[in-house]
């Protein structure tokens, strides 16, 4: 059965808040320069970018933290073919 | 008795009740329509359970096009637009799907999250830009205003169904082609394909419902020439000014009802194996 890898679901987070983190960035921006109420954009932007800087700092820490020989987090894609070489060769 | 038997039953029997419970929930404001769309107009409102007074007149009002309603046009939209998402979406979805399930690239949790972020983002807040964009390039109540925003709409459900697929498909067909001498184009088209036959099917008939189902974007972008059933429903119009014909409505929503109801009988099985995939071992 293919089951998600740790890193595998923080990926999909960052890439799920920076969609919305790209989208209010742009509100924001298009407020700003057309002089419109932009200060809630921006406290939202903040909050959103605020997130994936922690999603991004703790994807690194359990990347190192595998590298210094912890839980195997990064392991290849499950369906991959890089995943399935692994398995046959183990 | 023993004590073991009597739980067993009384667990088979809260288990009865939980489906009656929620298949009369279900079932029951459609069960409602289609009463509704038999009884004569003057006990429109009646409240007996089964149909009384009953007339087909709300069909042939509902099909007629004598008070401006348009319904057997709006069903040809329907099956336009419906075909035209479900076929595209297919063609890109399908090939994304084996991208982001069979490959590894740098920032493909990235791609996966954005298109789940993509698949939340709310219709109403896309309606005024889009609105404002077809405006501008001259194709407001065109079919392609409607059938690029669905597209958008339907894709990452079709993204996401195939991956779970895909994901579960073994390499060694695949590798066996490869060592054969096909080219990885060639082992997707003539060895996964075929294999993922079932998912893809799946994957067309939900797409398919999405689209039918639609009514948001399509109310806003269409015209009188291209507007779906959805739109065609919702904007019938009685005999007299003023008048909301619902007898007729429920008629329209039964004939509109009836297809999707019978395409998800007809392969339901299917529909539920493709949302399960990958949930269970082998």
């Amino acid at each position: 059965m293919f089951t998600w890898k740790a890193v595998e679901v923080l990926d999909m987070g960052i890439g799920f808040f920076g969609f919305f983190t790209a989208a209010v960035f742009v509100v924001t921006v298009v407020m700003e320069v057309t002089g419109g109420q932009a200060l809630g954009w921006a406290l939202a932007l903040l909050a959103l970018v605020t997130v994936m800087a922690a999603l991004i700092l703790l994807r690194r820490r359990m990347l190192a933290d595998e590298a210094r020989g912890g839980a195997p987090v990064s392991t290849a894609w499950g369906g991959s073919h890089r995943e399935y070489e692994r398995r046959r060769d183990r | 008795m023993s004590k073991a038997t009597n739980r067993r039953r009384a667990r088979t029997v809260r288990t009865w009740i939980s489906a009656v419970v929620i298949m009369v929930w279900c079932l029951l404001p459609f069960y409602w329509m289609v009463v509704t769309s038999f009884r004569d107009v003057g006990y429109t409102f009646d409240t007996t359970p089964w149909p009384t007074h009953v007339t087909l007149d709300n069909y042939a009002t509902a099909l007629s096009t004598h008070w401006g309603n348009h319904l057997g046009q709006a069903l040809l939209n329907s099956l336009i637009i419906g075909v035209s998402v479900t076929l595209i979406a297919l063609l890109v979805g399908t090939v994304a799907a084996y991208a982001l399930s069979r490959y590894d690239f740098a920032g493909k949790g990235i791609v996966m999250g954005a298109i789940m972020g993509a698949s939340m983002f709310p219709g109403v807040a896309l309606l005024t830009p889009l609105f404002q964009l077809f405006t501008t390039i001259g194709w407001m109540g065109s079919y392609q205003a409607l059938i690029i925003p669905e597209i958008s709409f339907v894709l990452p459900l079709t993204v996401y169904t195939l991956v779970s697929f895909l994901r579960e498909m073994p390499w060694d067909l695949e590798e066996a082609a490869r060592i054969d001498g096909c080219t990885p184009a060639q082992a997707f088209r003539k060895i996964l394909l075929p294999l993922a036959a079932p998912a893809i099917f799946t994957t067309a008939i939900l797409a398919f419902i999405s689209s039918w189902n639609e009514y948001l974007i399509s109310s806003q972008l269409s015209s009188d020439a291209t507007q779906p059933v959805t739109v065609a429903i919702a904007s019938f119009t009685g005999t007299l000014p003023h008048q909301e014909p619902y007898t007729a409505v429920m008629a329209a929503g039964t004939i509109v009802t009836v297809p999707l109801v019978i395409l998800v009988l007809l392969f339901q099985r299917r529909i539920v194996a493709g949302l399960t995939a990958g949930g269970v071992k082998g």
